[in-house]
């Protein structure tokens, strides 16, 4: 059984005045409107958000969205694995086809993040870490600092250079029709903006942001269509200071990638594009060698020396990365499937990954 | 002291309550540490969760023995590899001081004789302790029972 992915519709990224549910009616609308045919109304619905009952004041997500939809009838479930939901939904999606259960499943995903104040969308993101983390205080960012510290010490990197990553992927979403930020901004910029958790600046963290996207999905029937060739997942101790430090990184990447790899039945250097999680500058230079593209302590000369770039030997977040994107931390992993599938398609316009 | 959850079959040692091990579902035992250590990561957070307050620090200390744990330091934002010591606050917060401590003679592992062989470990059946202190009663207990712990 081959997984298509028959269309797409992602939402413009950023402060967004609608609700949540709103959001995701309007990509899975999108999703909808620009399949192949009206024959492609789902038989099953898939919602994904992280924390939509705290920071959008809403829970019974899939029905309300349905209900916008004019899909009440469809079955409707809710998926959540906290910063990868967008993928976690796209996946169980991709499975209730592949399973035959259904033959067209469509995955929305999203995310509201800016009816809240910082502090409180800051405590609201933190309850996903462990309750021993939370109970002295740390945030998302603060646990990625003390990850990046221990990174960038292993290697002997300065936190200086990782400014690059941000410096690049702010040039390519500069060409993002869809992105929070479309503003250029220099090494130095991100070096002089103010410490979120030291070592990371504010340029280094991806902004705290709303919007949603969708995919249908459906049994392959046309060999032109972009099909799932492999998927992987993985999950890890909550507890971030007893994972084992050797490689610095991420097992659950590095597990992940290896189940897709396997399923997909290709190698590491047949990747064309990749689409990787940067919400903190260092974490992309981290997936970048989780995900075996680099050796340990690598990524960063790799960056460096432009292999990554739009025009590299593989471009990595041609469309700007969740630093450039914005990250609604539902959305994110289905916005990055959405944007490789433009990608393949080669309809990615100005951020067409491979041009001159 | 500080106690650690470890595990009898994969050896991953946290601080976190648990029944069983968090990586592969094994049996756990614990082991107690001074709680001297070694700062290896530090940060300060401008934009901390409520009820704490901007700066808020944090590190992370490798524990002389074995073992990691996150703490609030006391003073400064210590630099990765200063030595100090961890201690249990109130509400069981970790709070990290520089240069403070126990002896390091009591860094040994408590590890339970069944080590090898049992599935389930009691509290009971842990060995002596070199160099912790037991003063004021037993340590706080984070570890949850195992199924044949209560």
């Amino acid at each position: 059984m081959t997984v298509a992915i028959l269309s797409t519709g992602l939402t413009p990224f950023g402060k967004r005045p609608e609700r949540l549910e709103d959001l995701l009616a309007e990509a899975g609308r999108q999703a909808i409107e620009s399949g192949p045919s009206s024959s492609s109304a789902p038989d099953a619905l898939v919602v994904g958000s992280m924390s939509a009952g705290s920071l959008a004041g809403v829970e019974s997500l899939a029905p309300r969205v349905a209900d916008r939809l004019g899909l009440s009838r469809v079955p409707a479930w809710r998926a959540e694995t906290a910063s990868a939901t967008g993928a976690g939904a796209f996946q169980l999606g991709a499975h209730l086809v592949a399973s035959q259960a259904f033959e067209r499943v469509l995955v929305v995903a999203g995310e509201k993040m800016t009816a809240t104040s910082t502090v409180e969308t800051t405590t609201v993101l933190s309850r996903s870490l462990s309750p021993q983390e939370v109970l002295h205080g740390a945030t998302m960012p603060a646990m990625a600092a003390l990850v990046s510290q221990l990174y960038l010490s292993r290697y002997g990197l300065p936190i200086e250079e990782v400014a690059e990553v941000t410096v690049r992927n702010r040039a390519c979403s500069a060409h993002n029709p869809r992105a929070q930020l479309t503003s250029l901004v220099t090494k130095e910029e991100v070096n002089r903006s103010r410490m979120v958790a030291s070592p990371l600046r504010l340029l280094h963290v991806s902004a705290i942001s709303d919007g949603a996207g969708a995919v249908m999905l459906s049994r392959s029937h046309d060999p032109a269509e972009v099909t799932v060739r492999g998927l992987g997942q993985s999950t890890e101790v909550l507890e971030v200071v007893a994972r084992p430090l050797e490689p610095v990184g991420f097992r659950a990447t590095r597990r992940a990638a290896r189940l897709a790899y396997d399923q997909a039945a290709i190698g590491r250097k047949e990747v064309q594009v990749a689409e990787v999680h940067d919400a903190f500058a260092p974490f992309q230079l981290i997936d970048l060698e989780d995900l075996g593209f680099c050796g340990p302590g690598e990524a960063l000369r790799w960056t460096l020396e432009g292999r990554g770039d739009p025009n590299g030997v593989l471009p990595v977040n041609p469309s700007g990365g969740l630093l450039g994107r914005g990250h609604p931390v539902g959305v994110s992993g289905l916005a990055q499937i959405i944007e490789v599938h433009r990608q393949l398609l080669g309809e990615a316009g100005a951020m067409q990954a491979g041009r001159p | 002291m500080i106690v650690l959850g470890s595990c009898l079959k994969c050896d991953l040692r946290f601080v976190e309550a648990a029944a069983v091990c968090p990586e592969c579902g094994g049996a756990l035992t614990r082991e107690e540490r001074t709680g001297r250590g070694q700062v290896i990561a530090a940060t300060e957070i401008s934009v901390p969760p409520a009820p704490w307050t901007a700066p808020h620090r944090l590190v992370v200390v490798e524990l002389e023995g074995g073992g990691r744990v996150l703490a609030v330091p006391s003073g400064p934002l210590p630099g990765p590899g200063e030595k100090g010591a961890v201690e249990r606050g109130p509400q069981e917060r970790l709070t990290w001081t520089a240069g403070a401590g126990a002896p390091t003679r009591g860094a040994r592992a408590s590890r339970c004789p069944r080590r090898n062989g049992a599935a389930t470990v009691r509290c009971g059946d842990l060995g002596p302790t070199l160099g912790a202190s037991f003063e004021g009663g037993p340590p706080p207990l984070l570890l949850r029972s195992g199924p044949r712990a209560s």
